[in-house]
């Protein structure tokens, strides 16, 4: 074996700059003889510098492509390149994770003489990413978890029941209309209907975007629950592009009520309570309201 | 002919107005002996108008559901009025899933609204 031009044991300086390095370094010849390591290379497998000098690289560091073809070293020096990777290596019979980066070593003649190998234990950063993972993964479920909360909550404010008068109840659509949330609506109104005995129901489709015929169909529904239910359904809140688009889809409407605003509404309700009921007390009891 | 005392329905006057109730397991068969009843009752007592109370009933199928109609028609040939009562929020959601409609008739939530309706 030829001599290398830089005698690592005469230069107590390069030494000391060496080993001083937290990450480990090993210096071999062609024939995988480890000419150098520094401290931090030995400890890596539990070892003393002076155990390692003069041995062959794959009987110290016994990581998984030792002595095979895979062998980083040899890969640098036939491919003349800087290879890197990931590994393992093995302390105490523990697994330590490693990142490695091998380059070819030359002379001053620019002729390959050896191989430079540096690596450094990444256990910590894995343990780091893992976390981050697991992190993200949480914060991802909860996200998830809370986005569901509030599409129900919507869901939920969405469909409110009101009792504007004694006996009128109104139901304010806000929002796109998707055969859940009107039966939903549909499900909630009949309740309601049931509870208060209500003759009256205002839907008000002031807040309906756009009525396509699913929707107007969904809404044609609810007008016939609340009919079988023994109330009057009246519909206010159409605009006119929604009456357009209602009349295009030739939706038939002819069974519907339709009041302009749900002032309208409440006010024919009201007087259709005073034409039906015959007795006085109920058109009292209406107006001292 | 006159139901018999164990019968699936109940037909009883209020004044013009018949009341005729009816029992979850009406069958068939009762329901066509209930509309034979029903329209000699209509011509007998000159009813006005007549309320089916469907309080006790769950399920509403289509045959039901004709039958229903058919009483309607029947009480407007003999110039009588015909409300519906009861129905229940779960049994319309079933008759809209299932798109069963009764035809000709008015519905009341119940039997007060019925008579508050046909007086």
């Amino acid at each position: 074996m030829s001599k290398i031009a830089i005698d690592f044991d005469q230069d107590p300086f390069l030494d000391q700059v060496i080993n001083a390095v937290p990450s480990g370094i090993f210096v071999i010849d062609k024939e995988h003889n480890i000419l150098m390591v520094n401290k931090a290379a030995a400890e890596m497998v539990g070892k003393s510098p002076g155990e390692c000098f003069d041995r062959k690289c794959w009987e110290i560091f016994k990581t998984p492509m030792c002595n095979t073809e895979e062998c980083t070293c040899r890969r640098a020096v036939e491919s003349n390149s800087t290879i890197r990777g990931l590994s393992v290596m093995y302390k105490d019979g523990k697994e330590i994770p490693i990142e490695y980066a091998a380059r070819p070593l030359k002379n001053f003649e620019g002729k390959t003489i050896g191989c430079v190998e540096h690596f450094i234990d990444i256990s910590e950063r894995l343990e780091k990413e893992r976390i981050i993972v697991k992190q993200q993964e949480e914060l991802l479920k909860k996200r998830e978890e809370d986005i569901r909360h509030l599409q129900e909550e919507i869901l939920e404010l969405s469909t409110p029941v009101i009792e504007v008068w004694d006996g009128v109840l109104a139901l304010p659509l806000v929002g796109t209309l998707d055969s859940h949330r009107a039966k939903l609506a549909t499900e909630r109104l009949l309740e309601a209907i049931e509870r208060t005995r209500s003759p009256f129901v205002i839907i008000d489709i002031t807040g309906v975007p756009t009525v396509d015929e699913e929707v107007a169909n969904h809404i044609l529904q609810t007008v016939d629950a609340v009919k079988l239910m023994g109330s009057r359904a009246i519909l206010t809140g159409i605009s006119p592009h929604i009456a357009r688009t209602m009349a295009q889809i030739g939706v038939d409407m002819s069974n519907i009520v339709v009041q302009g605003r749900m002032s309208d509404a409440l006010h024919m309700a009201l007087s259709e309570f005073i034409k039906y009921s015959s007795s006085e007390d109920t058109i009292k009891k209406l107006v001292k309201r | 002919m006159e139901p018999k005392r164990d019968s699936k329905f109940s037909i009883s006057p209020i004044g013009s107005i018949l009341l005729v109730h009816i029992s979850e397991e009406i069958d068939d068969t009762d329901i066509n002996t209930l509309l034979d009843c029903l329209s000699k009752e209509i011509v007998r007592s000159s009813a006005k108008g007549i309320i089916v109370d469907l309080s006790n009933i769950d399920v509403v199928d289509s045959y039901l559901a004709s039958k229903l109609s058919n009483i309607a028609s029947i009480a407007s040939l003999l110039k009588a009025k015909a409300v519906i009562s009861g129905l229940r929020a779960p049994t319309i959601i079933t008759l809209l899933e299932f798109g069963i409609k009764i035809s000709g008739v008015d519905f009341a939530i119940d039997v007060d609204h019925a008579l508050e309706r046909l007086m």
